[in-house]
């Protein structure tokens, strides 16, 4: 073993919880594999063998986007030819086309001036009504300081209402990485890391529970890493409304930052790993098959992740495949439950809250 | 560490050779990571921290093929609309065009085509030859040599012994697929010539001076016993000849099976890595199993990621999603990022500056 990894190790062996040094000793190790071991004890000890996914399906309901973060190949203007914005009766449609056996729909979009607080509350409601079995995942953090914004009301309200209205929790985006210096650089117009922490506390105060995730591969140091999982690790401490951690690899292709090379297997398996380690206070650290295929996330699995993420069924212009994934598609349940079982892991079909679908 | 691979463990720190139930265990066993551990420790004591890689220019002479291994999707009948074949002129053509490349290889290959004789090849060969003296040409396999030995009703080392002074330097291990005769009949390939038969022209090959590798098809419908066996028949020839350069297994997809999973694969290189002691070098198919992965596999005991190009077509016809090529930079970028040290080679395995 990488000899500045024995401390660390002996910590995690004693079930201790890790500093930012270690975890930058982590991340600064080339032994992948010894990490791998580490965060894959971690993983059996917290977690189990169960390997959770979910059917789902990703709603987009426009990318116009007056952000337009360097990093995103999702959003556009709003003359440009390819803009879209949905009517609720479209997004009703889209689902209905592909209802089967799913139990959660997963809402995001860009952020669109012309779009009303009653067209959010609409939308909830009505796929709601429409779909009263499916749980609504829907709006990150940065959607909703928009929608607070932009229609006057506070956080607490917006969430009251969209809650009543059927939401179910808060989508996962928007956490980027919480470095200022990273965001002046690549989302200057986005909500902040502290409002993003904020309004995260605010909806788990609310018993409205969201996911937290970190894009990595832009320009951050190791620091600014370890920091984000570590601003991570504290409101998870106080709220314990996170369901789950989702590391998300840059993937450069398809965006403004072609001179980027981006993230490959190596570091995707090593920030799983560090997540799995740093995070003690998460049960469910995840790797979204898309973003490397199923082959690299049955890897994954060995390197501290027990969550696969959806049974995907996206549609064309989704932010995943915008952010140059791939695999980008949808795999089927029974692929996930071979690929689950070849790892020698047990496949657990969740639902949003990670508890057993019926 | 699982307690099934203790042993294995212990005999591989001390060097000792794996026996065929050794190899069993390791196959078997769940434990990725241990796995990854003992090849990465074998791989450093071999090679060190280079990974290799080659700028390789293909001509592809033809895809008429008389053998119809159920699995391939390549070969074509004479009569075929798509059936292609390339004239002395295409392939003097295509020799110049891999000028335009920092290329110490080219990779000549096609399928068992009816009408051409050894005669035509060794044309081929000289053009080639005369163009870019300084390449090193990798072409044929065993399964060639056998057919123009039949052809040309001479033995095999004659043949040989001609290709070699025209100017073949390596043949390719293709053909070899698994040596298990059930696996061939069951992949339609029994008329392809036998893995003894495989083996016999390897050996004829390597004492004639010329290098090959040596590959392993795998994926759903062989035992873990038949890999085994597989490798085991390889390293003996090794143990007499020393003449593959490296060994690379790859998977494939066949008909409705689905293709292996990264544990498979990663697990599959492990275990060669483990098994074949006497090989310098193993490896990686990035093609199939993707950059990212192939990466990953640096850790699983591989220690090259073969060409820039990927033979394409034929590839495809054993599963793989498309004819694919990496950039120069991406491979040195992705092997530097695994803290490894990129080289380029060529055909031989000779770092090239
Ligand atoms: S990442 Fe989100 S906020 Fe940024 S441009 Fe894309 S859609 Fe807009």
């Amino acid at each position: 073993m990488d000899k500045n990894l024995i401390e660390v190790s002996d910590r995690i062996e004693r079930g201790e919880r890790l500093s930012e040094e270690n975890g930058i000793k982590l991340l600064e190790s080339s032994d992948l594999l010894s990490l791998g071991r580490l965060a894959d004890f971690v993983r059996r000890n917290k977690a189990g063998d169960e390997v959770y996914f979910i059917a789902n399906k990703h709603l987009y309901y426009t990318n116009v986007c007056v952000w337009r973060c360097k990093f995103c190949a999702f959003s556009r203007n709003l003359n440009d030819s390819d803009s879209y914005t949905k009517t609720i009766e479209d997004l009703i449609l889209e689902v209905k086309n592909s209802e089967n056996g799913l139990s959660e729909l997963r809402i995001t979009g860009g952020i669109n001036p012309k779009l009303s607080f009653e067209f959010f509350e609409n939308l909830i409601f009505s796929l709601k009504s429409a779909f009263p079995y499916l749980h609504i995942e829907a709006f990150a953090p940065t959607e909703i300081d928009f929608i607070a914004l932009s229609s006057g009301l506070s956080v607490e309200d917006v969430l009251i209402r969209l809650k009543k209205a059927g939401l179910g929790s808060l989508a996962a985006g928007g956490a980027e990485v919480f470095s200022p210096r990273i965001r002046r650089e690549f989302c200057p117009k986005k909500t902040s890391g502290k409002r993003w922490l904020e309004i995260t506390k605010t909806a788990h105060q609310m018993g409205v529970c969201s996911n937290a995730s970190l894009l990595y591969g832009l320009t951050e140091t190791v620091e600014e890493r370890i920091d984000h999982l570590i601003e991570v690790r504290n409101l998870q401490d106080e709220t314990g409304g996170f369901n789950s951690f989702i590391p998300l690899p840059f993937l450069p292709e398809n965006t403004k930052l072609f001179s980027f090379s981006g993230s490959t297997g190596f570091d995707i398996l090593k920030m799983i790993a560090v997540s799995r380690l740093m995070l003690d206070n998460f049960k469910h650290i995840k790797f979204l098959w898309i973003y490397g295929g199923l082959k690299l996330g049955q890897t994954a699995l060995s390197f501290g992740a027990n969550d696969l993420g959806g049974t995907v069924i996206e549609e064309n212009k989704g932010v995943a495949r915008s952010a140059g994934a791939k695999n980008f598609g949808f795999t089927t349940r029974e692929e996930l439950i071979r690929t689950i079982k070849r790892a020698d892991r047990i496949p657990f079909e969740r639902g949003v809250l990670y508890q057993a679908r019926n | 560490m699982g307690f099934e691979l203790k042993d294995i463990a212990e005999k591989i720190e001390s060097g000792e050779r794996l026996s065929k139930e050794d190899g069993l265990k390791c196959l078997k066993s769940n434990d990725l990571l241990s796995l990854g551990l003992m090849a990465d420790s074998v791989r450093k004591r071999k090679t060190g921290d280079i990974v290799t890689f080659v700028g390789n220019h293909h001509i592809c002479y033809s895809n008429i093929c008389i053998n119809s291994c159920d699995y391939c999707s390549f070969g074509r009948k004479t009569d075929d609309p798509d059936a292609f074949t390339l004239t002395l002129d295409q392939i003097r053509a295509e020799a110049i065009e891999s000028k335009k490349g920092t290329v110490p290889e080219i990779l000549f290959m096609g399928s068992i085509h009816p009408d051409f004789f050894l005669e035509f090849f060794k044309e081929a060969i000289k053009i080639i030859k005369s163009e870019v003296p300084e390449i090193k040409i990798l072409a044929f396999s065993p399964v060639e040599i056998d057919h123009f030995a039949k052809q040309e009703k001479v033995s095999v080392n004659e043949i040989l012994r001609c290709l070699k002074t025209t100017g073949l330097s390596a043949i390719t291990g293709g053909g070899a697929e698994i040596f298990s005769q059930r696996v061939r009949k069951e992949l339609g390939c029994e008329n392809k010539i036998s893995g003894d038969r495989w083996l016999e022209i390897m050996e004829a090959a390597h004492l004639e001076g010329i290098a090959s590798n040596a590959s392993m098809l795998y994926g759903f419908i062989e035992t873990d016993e038949e890999r085994i066996d597989h490798l085991i028949a390889l390293r003996g020839l090794q143990d007499k000849t020393k003449g593959f350069t490296h060994f690379l297994p790859f998977a494939f997809a066949w008909r409705n099976l689905p293709s292996p999973a990264g544990y498979d694969d990663l697990k599959m290189l492990a275990a060669s890595r483990l098994m074949l002691d006497n090989f310098n070098h193993i490896r990686s198919y990035w093609c199939h199993l993707g950059l990212e992965l192939a990466q990953v596999s640096l850790l699983f005991g591989a220690d090259d990621l073969n060409g820039l190009k990927q033979k394409g077509r034929i590839i495809h016809s054993s599963g793989a999603v498309e004819s694919q090529f990496v950039k120069r930079e991406r491979m040195i970028d992705v092997i530097k990022r695994a803290r490894r040290i990129p080289r380029e080679r060529d055909v031989l395995f000779n770092l090239i500056d």
